[in-house]
């Protein structure tokens, strides 16, 4: 496949804005990847290859007498001129056909002329073929994980002229490493420079931290316990406010847990602030509209509601002014605003409770108000005194955010971690959130 | 079936890629790829469109294709792969070369030592019973807003949506050995909701839980008999929820109707018996099982009365398929039998690794992901309980229906699910609405406390098109049918 590149999509948008007719206009995105997997299990390789995708999302949109009528279509591209303009031109006209038949969207966006950009990050990725031998080479350890790595882009363009781009070149290599016990440590190596150094002490960090879990597991029963999160841990808790919290729409709709600060009838801790940050993310500012999003937007400052995600869509269907959300109006560049928790004094100040490195499958029970399930998963010890004891038999919480994020809140760490995106649905995913740890005067263990 | 008359909506048609079998064909035999002892190609071109409705008004009219090949090649004991939408004979050229670089780089280091016998020479075709004939977006949309309309019954309910997902799908398989296997999908998801809200109260109330009425078929699947019945129950069903209770507290007896059932046994069946994930293929992401291979033909996974089959034979069920993408021919097996574990959700290559019992279920999402173990079409099969007979044996308990949250830990043990609608049970008889209802317990000791399972008359045939595994990660669409079930001495709860 040829490498499709920001003139290629130029090229592109000129063919299929030169189509367009008067009353026609239109949202164009691109996304596409050029992507090597390497999946291990017991640090041998299971699947292996690389992956070329592109695709094209065409918004369309027709206006006649101030009715708008607006539909997608998204269709594969292949980097060859020809034949994706035959998809092109052969596309257009169903999609022309489908709009007429469709009702007014009386909150469909049109296109503005808006401010165009240009980022290309480029980075020095590992050699295709001499990875695999520097992945599989710890034949003592029970490395179970995927590495992903190549280029990336996203861009978006309007029948209005404006044009953004945005290319990275990166890797993650997430990974767990198992001891006899079936335990095991969590960690990732990501970035966009390689430095094999580097990798090699991530290794032998989680080797040595895998020692810890060889003694015995205790079985803890459930109730409340004080309890420290470690950043990866909090990351999965933040990370569920994507759905359904931070939405305006989904305040708005009555899913949101957060319409109780809207309404002032709940704050979360005065600890606790959320910043959407994209300065440290990895990510284009713009979305599918080309609206582009402040540097940092703070969602939540002390406890308090300042701002949700608003899409142009919300704006128009709520009259609340839109900041550049995306089309979901989810998280993309989160950032918890540290504390005052310094590093070596976790243990001590945990005294007696449950360290939890991560979690695992969380869901709301009770999405309107805010209850959450989910699971301890990977390093999670028990800890008398401020020493660690034992590993502990895997346990069910059940707690609200006015808890974990609000009264049940004592610090954050001064230190935090940038955990960067691992999903690869669809394709692999952008971004990263920057996380501190949490120490919780209670959580709530049901199983 | 004969694909001649295999009919697609005129305008889904028009989005396809031009690929057929026989020009797919003739573009690989070309290939050349003489240090390879097997090579294969999987094609995939799939059209989704997704339309919806929101307070009357449309929320998306969206077309999604794709289209490309897989290209696997076997060297040295190791299949690697090279995924590309250039369907040209210099792009699978290409491909071959790329994913054969792959295999030699990675040969040495392989996790197994496999062979071509696990992607036989198949040659099977399969089409689904019906196909989605020409509706046009504008029937589709009004319908849409019709159902949107209807829900709005009172003023308490402040959000109503009504949903269609369809997907045509056109899969090709060849190999050099002569695999040659076509299948055509034609696939609906239909869904609808209301929430209601009073006095701070919010309740959605949804047509069969999450997306859960996806079938193989056609418009008749949208366009039911009992639609209208349906669309009248959400709405009432909304609004006696929020006037409701909370659900109590306590360990009761637990009903259950088919569209949680599809979760119970997805979560706590499925998933643990998928055998790449006993072998640790998944316990960086999706986990690992507390099913151990010496368990197979021992453990005694629920009561007698639990009888659970891998079924790719039901024509409307929505994981229905002729072939694997390994090119194993699917049939029906029995996973667990009286309570017993028989055999394990696993394809070939997973059988030839763990020296056990699987199914054809080696599948992929698409042509940008390589094939793993994931369950397909799952059943509970039926008993003989009739509905009456189960709620007349509770003396107290609940009854719960359609699935609004799941969790369940990496080792598929410690499981927690929320439902939309519950109803008491007290002394034999159905009583009132109460809302919140949640359940949680442990796989194997759940399992063992099924008392009763209803009858076909209680049978729902449900499905999900987002089952999400693997490394890369994958989204693929699986079914689930079910009777009602009964359990004894459950945890149950309530809200916050």
């Amino acid at each position: 496949m040829k490498v499709i590149n920001e003139t290629y999509a130029r090229e592109l948008s000129q063919f299929i804005f030169s189509s367009l007719q008067k009353n026609e206009s239109a949202f164009l995105n691109f996304y596409g990847e050029h992507s090597q997997f390497i999946r291990l299990n017991q640090c041998k390789v299971r699947q292996n290859g690389v992956i070329d995708d592109a695709f094209l999302e065409i918004i369309f949109i027709s206006s006649f007498e101030g009715e708008h009528k607006k539909n997608t279509c998204a269709v594969q591209l292949t980097g060859e001129k020809n034949s994706d303009q035959a998809t092109l031109s052969n596309i257009l006209p169903k999609i022309r056909l489908e709009n007429a038949e469709l009702p007014p969207d009386p909150f469909a966006t049109l296109p503005k002329e808006g401010k165009s950009s240009t980022q290309i990050l480029t980075g020095n990725l590992p050699s295709e073929e001499e990875v695999i031998q520097e992945l599989t080479q710890f034949k003592q350890l029970d490395i179970a994980g995927i590495f992903a790595a190549g280029r990336i882009f996203r861009g978006m363009s309007n029948s209005k002229g404006q044009f953004c781009w945005f290319e990275t070149q990166n890797f993650n290599f997430d990974y767990s490493v198992f001891n006899s016990q079936q335990k095991a440590v969590k960690s990732s190596y990501a970035g966009s420079n390689w430095d094999y150094k580097e990798f090699i002490q991530n290794i032998q960090h989680s080797e040595k931290n895998l020692k810890m879990l060889n003694l015995p597991s205790r079985k803890i029963d459930k109730g409340k316990y004080r309890v420290y999160l470690a950043p990866a841990a909090l990351g999965d808790i933040i990370a569920m406010l994507s759905w359904g919290a931070v939405s305006e729409a989904s305040i708005q709709q009555g899913d949101s847990a957060l319409k109780f600060l809207r309404t002032k009838e709940k704050n979360l801790s005065p600890l606790f602030s959320l910043v959407e940050d994209f300065n440290l993310a990895g990510v284009p500012q713009f979305n599918e509209q080309g609206e582009i999003a402040a540097e940092q937007l703070t969602l939540i400052e002390k406890g308090a509601l300042r701002n949700t995600w608003v899409s142009s869509r919300s704006e128009s269907e709520y009259g609340v002014k839109s900041n550049g959300a995306n089309a979901s109006e989810t998280l993309r560049a989160a950032s918890v605003l540290p504390g005052t928790l310094k590093e070596e004094k976790i243990l001590s100040e945990l005294g007696t409770g449950l360290y939890l490195s991560n979690l695992h499958y969380l869901n709301w029970s009770d999405q309107p108000n805010g209850r959450l399930t989910g699971m301890t998963r990977y390093a999670c010890f028990w800890v008398e005194n401020g020493k660690v004891v034992a590993p502990i038999e895997n346990l069910r919480f059940d707690d609200t955010l006015f808890n974990l994020l609000g009264d049940k809140l004592i610090d954050l760490t001064e230190k935090r971690e940038c955990l960067a995106e691992a999903g690869t649905y669809t394709m692999r995913s952008l971004g990263s959130m920057t996380v501190p740890g949490a120490l919780l005067s209670e959580m709530e263990f049901t199983l | 079936m004969n694909f001649s008359s295999f009919q697609f909506q005129e305008h889904v048609k028009n989005f396809r890629m031009t690929a057929t079998k026989e020009n797919l064909k003739q573009a690989f035999l070309k290939i050349k790829l003489p240090e390879a002892s097997w090579w294969g190609l999987r094609y995939v071109n799939e059209v989704t469109t997704e339309r919806m409705v929101r307070d009357k008004h449309p929320q998306s009219n969206d077309t999604f294709q794709t289209s490309g090949v897989m290209i696997e090649v076997l060297y040295h004991g190791h299949f690697s792969y090279a995924a590309t939408p250039l369907l040209t004979e210099n792009g699978l050229q290409q491909a071959a070369n790329k994913a054969l670089l792959q295999a030699k780089a990675a040969c040495e280091s392989k996790v197994f030592n496999f062979t071509s016998q696990v992607r036989p020479p198949s040659k099977v075709n399969f089409a689904s019973a019906n196909a989605l004939h020409k509706r046009s977006p504008k029937e589709i949309n009004e319908l849409l807003v019709e159902i949107s309309a209807r829900l709005k019954k009172s003023e308490k309910i402040i959000r109503t949506a009504a949903y269609v997902r369809t997907v045509e799908a056109h899969f090709i398989q060849l190999s050099n050995e002569g695999m040659e296997n076509e299948q055509n999908f034609s696939l609906i998801t239909a869904d609808f909701e209301a929430t209601a809200s009073h006095n701070h109260v919010f309740q959605k109330r949804t047509d069969g839980g999450l997306r859960g009425r996806s079938y193989q078929g056609g418009w008749e699947h949208l366009w039911s008999k009992d639609l209208w019945q349906r669309v009248d129950k959400v709405a009432e069903q909304a609004l006696a929820l929020v006037a409701a209770p909370d659900c109590p507290t306590g360990v009761l007896d637990l009903m259950i109707m088919p569209d949680q059932m599809m979760l119970q046994i997805h979560e706590s069946i499925g998933h643990p018996l998928e055998l790449d994930r006993i072998l640790g293929d998944e316990r960086n992401y999706a986990g690992w099982s507390f099913v151990k291979p010496e368990d197979f033909g021992h453990l005694q996974y629920g009561s007698s009365k639990m009888n659970v089959t891998f079924d790719p034979t039901i024509p409307q069920e929505f994981a229905s398929y002729g072939v694997d993408d390994s090119g194993f021919e699917a049939k029906k097996e029995f996973l667990i039998q009286e309570g017993k574990l028989l055999r394990g959700l696993g394809g070939l290559e997973s059988q030839l690794r763990s020296g056990l019992l699987g199914v054809a279920n080696a599948r992929s999402c698409s042509w940008n992901r390589a094939p793993i173990d994931r369950m397909a079409n799952l059943n509970l099969e039926a008993g003989s309980s009739s509905f009456n007979e189960m709620v007349a044996s509770v003396e107290d308990g609940v009854l719960m229906e359609s699935n609004r949250s799941w969790s369940i830990d990496d080792f598929r043990n410690k499981f927690q699910f929320g439902c939309e609608y519950a109803r008491r049970i007290r002394n034999g008889k159905l009583g009132e609405v109460v809302k919140n209802p949640n359940y949680r317990g442990v796989t194997v000791p759940f399992w063992n406390s099924l008392e009763k399972v209803g009858n076909l008359e209680t049978l729902g045939v449900y499905g999900t098109p987002y089952c999400g595994k693997g490394e890369p990660n994958q989204i693929i669409r699986v079914g689930h049918a079910s009777p009602v079930c009964l359990f004894k001495n459950i945890e149950v709860f309530g809200g916050v």
